[in-house]
């Protein structure tokens, strides 16, 4: 920051007494809150006033043309608190969340670990690994949608030509579940991936000398050096993911669309049914509030986690 | 000695080969997707839906692309027209982005302000792109709405210029914070004001910053798909996500058009990744993880 690199060049009585000029010109001048203005001004328009608004909407009443008729009370949150769909789509959202994010993070760290390696080869393979986390996941929902296709689809083909029976991926509960949280995991361990090779990279090399003078082994360099350093970039991964799966939708819209029955209807899919088929604004704006407090509930932890980890790891 | 060397030796080729192996079979399950996107749009339907299924097209057909009634580059298709708007909306959000981040970013990087005490204002910023935007989704159609703005392409601005802002901060934030505060003084001490400094000394330094932010807040644009969804909904007016998956609805079983529109969407993308990998880290975590 500023001030560091301020402090650091006031070795000579003249570079101190220009740099007091500019602090006080930095203190008095209003420039860089004019800077920020627009920014600000920008995010409170579009975050703060729909959020105000939405407060407003989750106590209205609304009829079937998406009308609001008039004040509702805690109705909407009532209603919500006591339908099952919403307590069905909550754990779905909790359950998939927390299984492609592990299964991201030991993929992605075990996978920084392979090209961790500096050379030719692996920065070519490095672009490839991270294809999947460009694509649209709209593009990559139809493209899964094609592969999985119970008549069609090549996986069912190289199943039923190794002797296995062919699997109805989409119309089963379960394995409609499963393949939304692979669709997820393909699309997604990059992220997981890219982060902890950059973690890895910037790792110092001092323990690892002392480590394999000590004669360690490669498994216990892995847990107790390359782990313990690497928290700190490990969790800013898990709390990117986290927030990114708990609103998850694009793919249960082209793969599932909540379905079989509501096997896999998402939390954000729920209120968007609400919302676009039902026309049911208040229930599903009451609702989103439920979910943004469960969101900013579990960030909270996470940054708290963060901050402890940056205050005593040396990241 | 030299016993244990070659055994030390033969174990490391052992090792690589094991590695090499395994890397060479996940590239095989991440390219396959997008291979077998590619060869579908180029295959006629009765092949895909004989019952033995080809690696390759064994009658290779351009009808998903050109035919006047299927393909999605005839000018009977929408397609065209949703690459254009996809175009125009990513181009003009990520300009207004850029321009307004990167002021916040170098006021943020610079100075000292009272507001942004232990970088409040600054988590302030990034607790923006942590909302769900389904959250805010509702609100804003009913806000589109009443200003008479739903179906334009100015809706789609605003949001995705609001929503890319916090992004385009903490990523420009990132690099403003490599640039030594030296320069930038010494140009002051030689006379220029603080503005003249950052458009003579800074902004040149950042250009590739500024180019990998803005090729990242593209590619987010073009991707994406639930404010498109709910704020567009007439074909002249669509992006390409909104439109590709009204292909879905419309041609249900055409898989030649619908990967052929979905191979085409993506090329921009694969290309454009491919300038921005060093800075990937960087725009990926928001500048949390030096890249």
């Amino acid at each position: 920051m500023s001030k560091e690199s301020l402090a650091d060049t006031s070795t000579s009585s003249s570079v101190q007494l220009r740099n007091n000029k500019n602090k006080r010109f930095f203190k008095k001048n209003l420039l860089p809150y004019w800077l920020l203005l627009p920014t600000i001004s920008i995010l409170a328009v579009l975050t703060i006033f729909p959020l105000a608004y939405s407060i407003y909407v989750s106590f209205q009443r609304f009829n079937t043309f998406g009308e609001a008729v008039g004040f509702h009370g805690v109705n909407n949150y009532a209603d919500v608190i006591s339908s099952i769909t919403f307590w069905n789509s909550l754990g779905i959202t909790l359950l998939y969340t927390a299984g492609v994010v592990a299964v991201e993070m030991v993929l992605g760290l075990a996978l920084a670990l392979m090209v961790s390696k500096e050379n030719k080869v692996m920065s070519y393979l490095r672009w490839i690994l991270i294809i999947p986390m460009m694509l649209s996941p709209l593009v990559v929902g139809i493209v899964f949608r094609l592969m999985l296709n119970a008549d069609f689809g090549i996986v069912n083909y190289m199943l039923t030509s190794i002797g296995l029976p062919a699997v109805d991926f989409l119309g089963n509960s379960l394995t409609a579940f499963l393949s939304i949280m692979l669709v997820d995991v393909w699309q997604w361990t990059p992220m997981c991936f890219l982060i902890a090779l950059a973690g890895l990279q910037s790792l110092p090399q001092d323990p690892y000398e002392a480590a394999r003078l000590d004669g360690a082994s490669k498994w216990q360099i892995l847990r107790d050096i390359t782990i313990p350093l690497l928290k700190p970039v490990l969790i800013v991964a898990l709390v990117i993911r986290t927030m990114d799966a708990l609103r998850m939708f694009d793919q249960v819209f082209v793969l599932t669309q909540g379905g079989p029955g509501r096997a896999t209807e998402v939390i954000s899919f729920l209120m968007y049914r609400a919302a676009m088929r039902f026309s049911d604004f208040g229930f599903a704006t009451a609702g989103l509030f439920m979910v943004l407090v469960v969101t900013i509930l579990l960030s909270l932890i996470m940054i708290k986690l963060l901050n402890r980890t940056e205050k005593t790891g040396g990241y | 000695m030299p016993q244990a060397k070659t055994g030390m030796k033969a174990r490391r080729i052992r090792e690589d080969a094991l590695r090499y192996g395994m890397l060479f079979f996940i590239c095989l399950v991440v390219l396959f997707p997008l291979y077998w996107m590619v060869i579908t749009s180029f295959k006629t339907q009765r092949e895909l839906f004989s019952g033995t299924q080809t690696f390759f097209p064994s009658n290779f057909t351009l009808t998903y692309y050109l035919d006047p009634l299927e393909g999605v580059l005839s000018t009977n298709s929408p397609f065209l027209g949703f690459f254009f708007n996809s175009m125009i909306v990513s181009f003009f959000s990520t300009m207004f982005c850029l321009i307004i981040g990167s002021l916040a970013a170098y006021s943020l990087a610079r100075f000292e302000i009272k507001l942004n005490k232990n970088d409040r204002l600054s988590f302030f910023i990034l607790t923006a792109r942590m909302l769900p935007p389904i959250v805010i989704i509702v609100p804003m159609y009913l806000i589109m709405q009443q200003l008479g703005l739903l179906n334009t392409h100015w809706a789609m601005l605003i949001v995705y210029t609001g929503f890319n802002l916090p992004f385009v901060v903490w990523m420009m934030k990132a690099f403003f914070q490599e640039i030594p505060t030296e320069l930038e003084e010494s140009a002051m001490v030689d006379g220029d004001s603080r503005m003249k400094a950052f458009y003579k000394i800074i902004l040149p330094l950042v250009g590739p910053g500024l180019v990998a932010t803005s090729i990242f807040t593209i590619i987010l644009t073009w991707n994406e798909f639930l404010f498109a969804m709910f704020l567009l909904n007439s074909a002249d007016m669509m992006t390409l996500p909104p439109g590709i998956a009204n292909f879905i609805t419309q041609y249900e079983t055409n898989w030649g058009s619908l990967t052929a529109a979905a191979t085409l969407a993506v090329i921009p993308v694969v290309i454009f990744s491919f300038f921005v990998q060093k800075h990937l880290v960087k725009g990926m975590t928001l500048g949390a993880v030096k890249g």
